[in-house]
């Protein structure tokens, strides 16, 4: 615990580029912890700790990545403090997915529900689903499919073999694309004209 | 890298199937993802899954974009810094 007061050129350096992945860091946050106080409690918590160990910074490595894993280790304490997370796809065979992934298509586009899913507004849908995930599998798929980290950066970020990336990353996505082809077969029959992709952001709560 | 070319071999729909996201990722050894593509190009089953995840990942990427933050939490991180010891620009 260092008390002496940093350098000014360090705040402006900090709020400049630090600062600036707030938005980013939200949005992880908020997918990640699915309530708007606990994903303030954990943007609060990762900048905190990032502001603690700016001087640690390794200028080699990218901003973003390092706030991330920042992030993801502050989540995982605060989710430990509560209780022992149980992981359950040891020995997932991750190719399986993929096929099953594909089975499921192939289903579905027999009812003509792949093309009408592609023109709906999924961004509820998709939110809902995503939110839906066991935490392993809902950490990965933000990672790769809406960060855009790669197998390796999430392994690193994560501690975990790259084969459990895979296995977690395509079990998540299977089971993400049965939650939306089921949504619009829900969708059904009514006529769903295409729509833009909007989303209307949740309010956050006062 | 390896000085030799790839060898690649003619594979059947499960095989490429099998690679389906590995492939869009681009994580695939270079002559796996050649096969895949080879394998693509003739056969009629396999493209549209292809098309189909695709088109999901860039639905799941697009709209989970949308950041739910307000002012709010920047200026409740601002202050929480400045309580140690970081001071604002403004
Ligand atoms: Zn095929």
């Amino acid at each position: 615990m260092t008390a002496t007061d940093p350098p000014d050129a360090v705040s402006v350096a900090f709020e400049r580029e630090v600062l600036a992945l707030l938005p980013d860091l939200a949005r992880y946050a908020r997918a990640l912890t699915r309530d708007a106080a606990d994903a303030d409690d954990l943007v609060q918590e990762t900048f905190l700790r990032a502001w603690r160990g700016w001087h640690t910074f390794d200028r080699a490595r990218e901003l973003r990545r390092w706030l991330l894993a920042i992030c993801h280790h502050a989540f995982i304490r605060s989710r430990e403090r509560a209780r022992r997370i149980q992981l359950t796809d040891e020995g997932t065979d991750a190719e399986l997915e993929a096929l099953a992934a594909a089975r499921g298509h192939a289903a579905a586009a027999r009812e003509g529900l792949d093309v009408r899913l592609l023109a709906m507004d999924l961004g509820p849908a998709i939110r809902a689903a995503i939110d839906a995930l066991a935490p392993p599998f809902r950490t990965v798929v933000l990672l790769v499919d809406v960060e855009g980290a790669s197998y390796d950066e999430v392994a690193t970020l994560l501690g975990i073999p790259i084969g459990t990336v895979r296995s977690r990353l395509f079990r998540a996505r299977r089971v993400l694309q049965e939650a939306l082809l089921e949504h619009a077969r829900d969708a059904g029959f009514r006529t769903v004209a295409p729509t833009p992709q909007t989303i209307t952001p949740t309010a956050p709560a006062p | 890298m390896t000085a030799t070319p790839p060898l690649t071999t003619p594979i059947d729909c499960e095989t490429a199937v099998r690679r389906l996201w590995d492939y869009i990722d681009g994580a695939l050894a270079e002559h796996a993802a050649v096969e895949v593509a080879t394998h693509l190009a003739a056969c009629a089953k396999c493209p549209p899954h292809f098309a189909f995840a695709r088109s999901f990942l860039l639905a799941v990427g697009r709209t989970a974009t949308i950041a739910p933050h307000g002012a709010a939490t920047r200026e409740r991180v601002l202050r929480a810094l400045e309580a140690e010891g970081f001071s604002r620009a403004g």
